[in-house]
């Protein structure tokens, strides 16, 4: 089963331990985990449902291309990782 | 004239006091809220002593607190959140062509309703929005999972599962913490938990559904059911009802004869219930009230002498019409140790040595 993890930013917030969520997209997996823990996904997500802005969602390491709907795949035994963006100097 | 200021800034929300009646007083800086948080706006709500706070987070968006106890402790409240956009809708700034996003980014204005309005909040957002709660802003989700997590907090347990059923429909089914201590795994609605002596109440349910049915009475003797059934007093055998051995006033003891069974024992239900002869009692019959969990046991055989079913008759009754989720009814059946499955963890804290 996908794992999901979020950075220590976020905990400050709203507890987000790390867990495991079936799915075959991103959407399907996060929406599982926020199913569970209602408060997170407006810490991750925007009203309409798609990555916030500062918001990056890596799977395997690799960011996903599509922020609105969040279908890229995640590999059965995929690690998805919710980050904050890191920019400015 | 107020002797308190509410002071948002982008480096939190500040609280500035001088002491009450004195005009000349210096102003002091009492309390620091969300330091480091990007408040946009601060809201003392004088209808009601609360005070709201709107917080502008660079990663994590907009989000609403409000304090019922000036400052001393936050929780979160609904948050303004624009609907979802409808498909081929084009929503650009007329001067600038850019999209307008359908997701608010700051709120700018946060203001109590009239006086003759408690709970009303009026809010005023970019991209440009107004938004009303007549609630207080508190959302029946927010508050249920905030009522939960307090109570997890204040009972110290690692996982909690909750339903809500009003009028026959579940309005709320959600799992809280985690199955085990220090491991990952969710509570989720599915997770099996051992509810112990909850397991009275459906025994006591399955009793009246059979009184209800008129097959038996609650002021039934019992061994009018259960022949065999005998106390230590053969008066208390001959005079116990049903309604006795669900009210924890048959004369034993706290708790007694409870090494039978617990730790999990090899002894089958039947011989626990016939060595009850040989517990003497610790007070007379209907006299005192002593917590018992054997006389349960007893009522639990009521139902298969009765029905001619185990009692897994529940099955059949009623708990069929709660869902066909797994329902496991015996202690020994719960999954344990490292493959504990989907099942809540005993969790005991050690809090010292006894000798036994």
């Amino acid at each position: 089963m996908p794992r999901v993890t979020f950075t220590q930013t976020i905990q400050r917030h709203v507890p987000c331990p790390p867990s495991e969520a079936d799915g075959r997209t991103v959407r399907e997996v996060l929406e599982r985990v926020f199913a569970a823990n209602p408060r997170a996904r407006d810490y991750v997500l925007d009203d309409q449902g798609a990555v916030r802005r500062h918001m990056v969602v890596f799977v395997n390491g690799r960011q996903i291309r599509d922020r609105a709907r969040l279908s890229d795949a995640v590999p059965s035994d995929g690690e998805v990782c919710v980050m904050q963006a890191l920019s400015g100097g | 004239m107020s002797d308190r200021l509410y002071v948002a800034t982008r480096k939190g929300v500040f609280t500035i006091e001088r002491r009450k009646g004195r005009p000349r007083a210096r102003w002091a800086i009492t309390r620091a809220d969300f330091l480091a948080d990007n408040a946009s706006v601060v809201l003392p709500d004088r209808r009601e002593g609360a005070v709201y706070v709107a917080l502008g987070h660079g990663h994590f968006g907009v989000k609403l607190h409000r304090s019922r106890n000036r400052g001393r402790q936050w929780e979160p409240c609904a948050t303004p959140a624009y609907p979802p956009k409808p498909e081929g809708i084009e929503d650009r700034e007329p001067n600038s062509g850019k999209p307008i996003p359908w997701s608010t980014e700051l709120v700018w204005a946060l203001e109590a309703g009239h006086d003759t309005e408690p709970g009303t909040l009026w809010c005023g957002t970019l991209p440009g929005g107004l938004f009303r709660s007549q609630d207080r802003a508190v959302t029946a989700q927010d508050y249920v999972d905030q009522v939960v997590e307090r109570a997890r907090k204040e009972f110290d347990v690692p996982g909690i599962a909750v339903a809500i059923v009003k009028d026959g429909k579940v309005v709320h089914a959600k799992g809280y913490g985690v199955r085990k201590i220090g491991q990952p795994a969710p509570v989720t609605t599915e997770t099996l938990f051992r509810i112990a002596s909850n397991t009275k109440a459906f025994t006591s349910a399955a009793l009246a559904i059979l009184v209800d049915e008129k097959r038996i009475a609650w002021d039934d003797p019992v061994v009018q059911h259960l022949p065999a059934f005998q106390m230590y007093d053969p008066y208390v055998t001959r005079e116990m009802t049903i309604r006795d051995l669900l009210t924890h006033r048959s004369g034993l003891g706290l708790g007694a004869g409870d090494l039978m069974f617990f730790p999990p024992s090899d002894l089958p239900p039947a011989e626990i219930v016939r060595r009850l002869r040989f517990i003497k009692p610790a007070t007379s019959f209907r006299s005192a009230y002593a917590y018992d969990n054997l006389l349960y046991l007893v009522a639990g055989s009521i139902i298969p002498a009765v029905t001619g079913k185990n009692w897994r008759f529940l099955e059949g009754a009623y708990l069929r019409s709660a869902g066909n989720g797994p329902h496991v009814h015996r202690y020994h059946e719960l999954p344990r140790g490292e493959k504990f499955g989907d099942a809540a963890q005993q969790a005991l804290r050690q809090t010292g040595s006894a000798n036994i």
